[in-house]
Formats: structure tokens, C-alpha cells, sequence
């Protein structure tokens, strides 16, 4: 239990912290904490918390891609194009033809950073203008909208029913019914990317590659490991789920246009950071990505909701990206920090 | 001579491409080579030349500095503020912005330089701060400051057509060239970025250059600021963000290397010319501006492929 507690600190104390906004918020506004609003939280950070996952997996390898709005926006065309062309009859069609512009994208930018092993960041401003100039010029900076049918609903389809009948729900919800189980379709695709993530990262034989890759480049190359594979895949991951959530974001507000996505990396990067991602490569926490996420689509909610002026946003952005990289390197450079943790654990 | 072709090579490079670019503009539109062309040449660079001069500092140390383009940002809306709403003198309103530029540089270099946290994840929460503190003393419009005040530094022209900021610009390239180039702290900085653990050992307060080096790209982000707020008469809290990524790209392109110790002052400012030349050039000759963005990017990758080749 108490290792549980020293392993898991980051996230524990982000649960923390949500919490206490959570209630902060309930208290000078009620409707906060309603299965409504909750769900509303979920279904409006569905986006980022998708391509989160693959910020995480570059991160995690030591590199850096800021190319990811322009990924999103040119694979967000795709998919509008597609339905649009289908009448949106073919969701599944559109959604797969988004994932594989986006998947497309990524393996260049990964192609490129691991064969001509120049940094990251500097490979992706490259391919950010390209990707971004070149879609502007086709499509003249104009929107693909009318997006109408089933790919128009897809992201909101309520598979389930929520649970109601029993007295005590009924009591509790007002007669509206539990709707745990009744998320919008595009929640239960995060939920679901996050367990791809999961199981792909430590389930699997080229998952801990990446780890490994990420981790020490030179130790992981003496026994053999492929960086360009493990850049190949996580680059492709990445730009995957952009495609992904591009798909869930042209159904939602039901247009794309080719300046989406603008900023989305920076917000993305402190959602990993936020989260306990380190920029050295090698570590990775799923949960803590979610809850960096999360936290700061609580605090955009929570200051929507009790009208606290929209300019403030970003001021609370940064003070909780300070405190959160301030708190790690304390707990790093005190005595009894980071390393005594790990022999502690040991010790048990 | 040769030698110091031999050791300046890339930035001679960088001047034959700037060269080059710049005759074949003159003979392919009437309108590029003419005075007042020119002059707008140079004028429209000098935010970006600014803040690009701040965040190669930044690389020379080995570390990335993404929240210039906020404090620029937030001195715009400061200057705006004093000026324009407060309807304060010009030269007080200058010192406290600059005062609180350079604060908020050494916040940065405290939290690099002596809590040891990587540069990209503190820069990354300050760059939201300084924006949200923008935002929030603009409170989220743009502040606008009144025609006849504070046209000095980006609407005035000097003998009817030397634009000031190309004077102040000179300055700051001067001052920043010498610094890296010549003077102790600047080449310490280096070393720190080249080689932090030999700094250590040569007995070099890795710490202190480091806030050094932060105040340096905040106050560079300040001079880029007052250009930028005289020249459109306002300030916003995010009408220099744009020019982060930009800033970098012109860096690189002008041979500063992002794992820190390589490059110069002279070649980053060279970048930001050859990327302006070929912006302002396109314009003339009536190319879309999504051209323009898609040849930059292309440059970048093409020079970085070939500069890495060479080295290997």
C-alpha cells in the first residue's frame, strides 16, 4: 500500500487537486457536479485526452513533435472530404481515411528524425509549414461544412441507456437515470485508445522497445534495438490518433476547416507534463496523461461555469504547469527525494 | 582571408544565399529593389530579428527559451497600457516594462538555472503565465494607444526614410555580437551549453550564467516588443505568439544547433534575413503566402539534410 502511495504520488496528488477544484466549483456553482456537466467535461477533452496519448508515446521516446495541430487539421480535411463525398453514410470509411492521412503524416516526420537524426523539434517546425502552406494552398484557406447523416452523429451516439427503474436512482438522478454507462461514443474511444496505449506500451515486445529506445539510446542500440522502428511507431501512433480525433472533432461541430488545430501542441505537451512525462525519454504514465488532461479541462469548465472572465484561463493554465514540473524536480533534489523513494520501495 | 572564410563558412553561406536571393528578386519584380522596399525589408524583420537573437542566446546554452514570444506579447499590452490608457511619459512606461521583462526572465532562469528543471517544461508554463497576465491586464482585447503618442521607435523615419528600428536593431545585433562573440559571459554560456559538466569543472556558476542568459532573451523580447506595439499602435496579449516557433526556425536555419554550444549571433540574424528575403520577395511577386510557408519549411529541412551530411 505505502509503495502504491510513493510509486503513484504524482497522480494521487492530482486526483487531489481535482477534487478540490471540483469542490471549490460545486460550492459557488451546483450545476459543476452534475452527471451532465461531468459527462459534458468528458465529451469536450475527448479530443485532446486521444491525441494526449500520442504526445505521450513521442515524448516517452525522448522527442517532441510540433507538428501536430497541422497533422490534425490536414487529416480533419480528409475526413469532411470523405463524408461529405459519401453523404455521410460511411462513418467507419471516413474515420479510417482521417487515421490513415494522419498515421501517413507521422511516419514522414518519424522517417525523417530517425534517418537523418536531427532533432525533433526542428524536423517537425519543418514539416509544420509544409503540411500547414501545403493544405492552406488546396484548399484556399476555405471550410468543408454541411456535413450532415450518420458520421454527423457518430461522436455523440449514446450506445447505451442509462440505468434507471430502481427507487434510489431515481431518487438520486431526478428521474433522468445513471448515465455512467451512457457516455457519448466518442468517450468510449478514448477510454478505448487508452487501453490500446496501455497494452501496446507494456503488453507488448516493441512497446518496451520504445520504452527502452527512450529510455538510454546507446544501451538500447548495443542490444540491438531498432531506433528508427520505435520512432517509425510512435511518430505513426501519433499522427494516427491525431487523425482519430479529428475524425470525432469534424463530427462534433460538424465542419473542418484548414486552420484547426492551431496551438493544440503546446496544450498537448503540458497535458503530458502536467501528467509526469519526462522530456529525457523513457517514462510514461497513462493515468497521469488522463489526469493532466482532465485537470486542465476542469479548470476551463469550472472557470466557464463560475463566469470567471475567459482571459483567466490561461494564466491558471500556467500556474499549474509551474507548480506541476516545480513539484517534480523538489521531490528530485530534496534529501529523501526521487532516489531515496526507489530504495525505500526496496527496502519495503 | 582564407582562413577566416574557412571559420565563418556558414555564415558566409548564409550572406551568398541572402545575396543571391536578393538579385534574383530585383530582376524578377520591378517593385523589390526600390528604397522604400528596402527599408520595409529590414523594418518588417525586426520583431522577429529581436526575438530570434533572444532565443539563440537561449540555445547557445544548451536549453530553449518558448515563452519570449509571451513576454514580447505582454510588453506590448504593457507599454499600451502605461501609454495609451494611463496616459503615462514614454520613458517611465519603458523602464517598468523593461524592469518587468527582465523579471520575468530571471523567473525563468531561476527555475532552469537553479531548480534544475528542463528549460522547455519551465518556458512551457511561463509562456501560459505571461500570456494569461497579458490577458488579463488587456483583459482579452487589444489595448490601442493614441496616433500622436509612442511612434518612435516603429512609425518614425528618420531624413524621410531611415526607419528608427532598423537603428535600434542595429544596436541589439551589434550588442548581442559582441557579447557571444567576443566578451567572457557570452563565451561562458557556450561552454555551458557545449559542455555543462567541463563548465562545472573550469569553475563556471552554471546558475548564475543561466539567469543571465534567461534576462538576456526577456530583455531582447522587450526591444522586440516596443518596435512591434509602436509600430500598429497597440498591444495584445498574443500578437507575438505566433513568432516562437518562427524565432526557432530562423535560428536553426542559421546554423544554432538546439542541443546548445553551436552557433553565432551573426548566423541566427543572417536566418532571419534569408527567411524575411524570401517572404518580402514572394509578396512582391505576388506568390501566396501559403507558398511562402510551405518554401520555409522546405528550406529548413533541405539545409538541415545537407548540414548534416556534411558532418558525418
Amino acid at each position: 500500500m505505502r509503495k502504491i502511495l510513493r510509486e503513484k504520488a504524482r497522480e494521487l496528488i492530482l486526483i487531489g487537486v481535482i477534487i478540490v477544484i471540483g469542490i471549490i466549483v460545486t460550492f459557488i456553482m451546483p450545476a459543476f457536479f452534475s452527471q451532465l456537466n461531468i459527462i459534458n467535461v468528458l465529451y469536450s477533452n475527448a479530443v485532446f485526452g486521444i491525441m494526449a496519448m500520442g504526445m505521450m508515446l513521442i515524448i516517452t521516446t525522448g522527442n517532441i513533435d510540433v507538428s501536430v495541430g497541422a497533422q490534425y487539421a490536414v487529416s480533419g480535411m480528409v475526413v469532411a472530404l470523405v463524408a461529405r463525398a459519401t453523404g455521410g453514410e460511411q462513418p467507419l470509411l471516413a474515420i479510417l481515411a482521417g487515421m490513415g492521412t494522419g498515421m501517413a503524416l507521422g511516419l514522414m516526420n518519424g522517417l525523417i528524425v530517425a534517418k537523418l537524426s536531427i532533432p525533433a523539434i526542428v524536423v517537425t517546425l519543418g514539416t509544420l509549414n509544409i503540411m500547414r502552406g501545403t493544405l492552406n494552398l488546396i484548399t484556399s484557406g476555405n471550410w468543408i461544412d454541411g456535413l450532415t447523416g450518420p458520421f454527423a452523429k457518430f461522436a455523440n451516439l449514446r450506445l447505451l441507456k442509462p440505468i434507471n427503474g430502481l427507487g434510489v436512482i431515481h431518487a438520486i438522478t431526478g428521474g433522468k437515470g445513471l448515465m455512467v454507462f451512457a457516455l457519448p461514443l466518442a468517450v468510449y474511444i478514448w477510454i478505448l485508445v487508452m487501453v490500446v496505449t496501455y497494452i501496446f506500451l507494456y503488453r507488448t515486445g516493441v512497446g518496451r522497445d520504445i520504452l527502452a529506445v527512450g529510455g538510454n539510446k546507446e544501451a538500447a542500440r548495443r542490444v540491438g534495438l531498432s531506433q528508427t522502428k520505435a520512432y517509425l511507431l510512435a511518430f505513426g501512433y501519433m499522427g494516427m490518433l491525431a487523425g482519430l480525433a479529428s475524425a470525432i472533432a469534424a463530427s462534433k461541430i460538424k465542419i473542418a476547416q484548414p486552420s484547426n488545430g492551431t496551438g493544440y501542441e503546446m496544450k498537448l505537451i503540458a497535458a503530458c507534463v502536467i501528467g509526469g512525462t519526462e522530456f529525457s525519454g523513457g517514462v510514461a504514465s497513462i493515468l497521469g496523461t488522463l489526469l493532466g488532461v482532465l485537470l486542465l479541462g476542469v479548470i476551463d469548465n469550472g472557470l466557464v461555469l463560475t463566469k470567471v472572465p475567459a482571459y483567466w484561463q490561461e494564466l491558471a493554465t500556467g500556474v499549474i504547469i509551474i507548480l506541476a514540473v516545480g513539484s517534480s524536480a523538489f521531490r528530485t533534489m530534496k534529501p529523501g527525494g526521487r532516489r531515496a523513494i526507489k530504495s525505500g520501495g526496496d527496502r519495503k | 582571408m582564407k582562413a577566416l572564410f574557412q571559420k565563418h563558412r556558414n555564415e558566409t553561406i548564409l550572406a551568398s544565399i541572402f545575396l543571391v536571393l536578393f538579385v534574383f528578386f530585383s530582376f524578377a519584380s520591378r517593385n523589390f529593389f526600390t528604397l522604400s522596399n528596402v527599408m520595409n525589408l529590414f523594418s518588417q524583420m525586426v520583431t522577429l530579428a529581436f526575438l530570434t537573437l533572444g532565443m539563440a542566446a537561449s540555445m547557445f546554452s544548451g536549453g530553449m527559451d518558448l515563452s519570449i514570444g509571451a513576454v514580447c506579447s505582454m510588453c506590448t499590452v504593457l507599454c499600451a497600457t502605461f501609454v495609451g490608457t494611463m496616459g503615462m511619459h514614454t520613458l517611465p512606461a519603458l523602464l517598468i516594462t523593461l524592469a518587468i521583462a527582465i523579471a520575468c526572465g530571471l523567473f525563468n532562469g531561476f527555475l532552469i538555472g537553479y531548480c534544475k528543471i528542463n528549460s522547455m517544461l519551465v518556458t512551457l508554463g511561463t509562456q501560459s503565465l505571461y500570456t494569461g497576465i497579458g490577458l488579463v491586464i488587456s483583459k482579452g482585447v487589444t489595448v490601442s494607444i493614441p496616433l500622436d503618442r509612442f511612434a518612435l521607435f516603429g512609425r518614425t523615419r528618420l531624413f524621410g526614410f531611415l526607419p528608427v528600428e532598423i537603428l535600434i536593431l542595429a544596436l541589439g545585433i551589434l550588442l548581442a555580437v559582441l557579447m557571444f562573440s567576443y566578451l567572457i559571459p557570452g563565451r561562458r554560456i557556450f561552454l555551458i551549453g557545449a559542455n555543462p559538466q567541463v563548465a562545472r569543472f573550469a569553475g563556471i556558476n552554471i546558475a548564475s550564467n543561466i539567469l543571465v542568459t534567461y534576462a538576456f532573451c526577456s530583455a531582447y523580447a522587450f526591444f522586440g516588443a516596443i518596435v512591434l506595439a509602436s509600430r500598429v499602435a497597440s498591444g495584445r496579449a498574443d500578437v507575438a505568439a505566433a513568432l516562437v516557433l518562427k524565432s526557432v526556425s530562423a535560428a536553426v536555419f542559421g546554423g544554432v544547433s538546439t542541443l546548445g554550444g553551436i552557433g553565432s549571433m551573426a548566423g541566427a540574424i543572417l536566418g532571419v534575413a534569408v527567411i524575411q528575403i524570401v517572404t518580402n520577395g514572394m509578396d512582391m511577386m505576388n506568390f501566396s503566402t501559403y507558398l511562402q510557408q510551405i518554401s520555409i519549411g522546405a528550406m529548413l529541412l533541405i539545409v538541415l539534410a545537407f548540414r548534416h551530411r556534411k558532418r558525418h
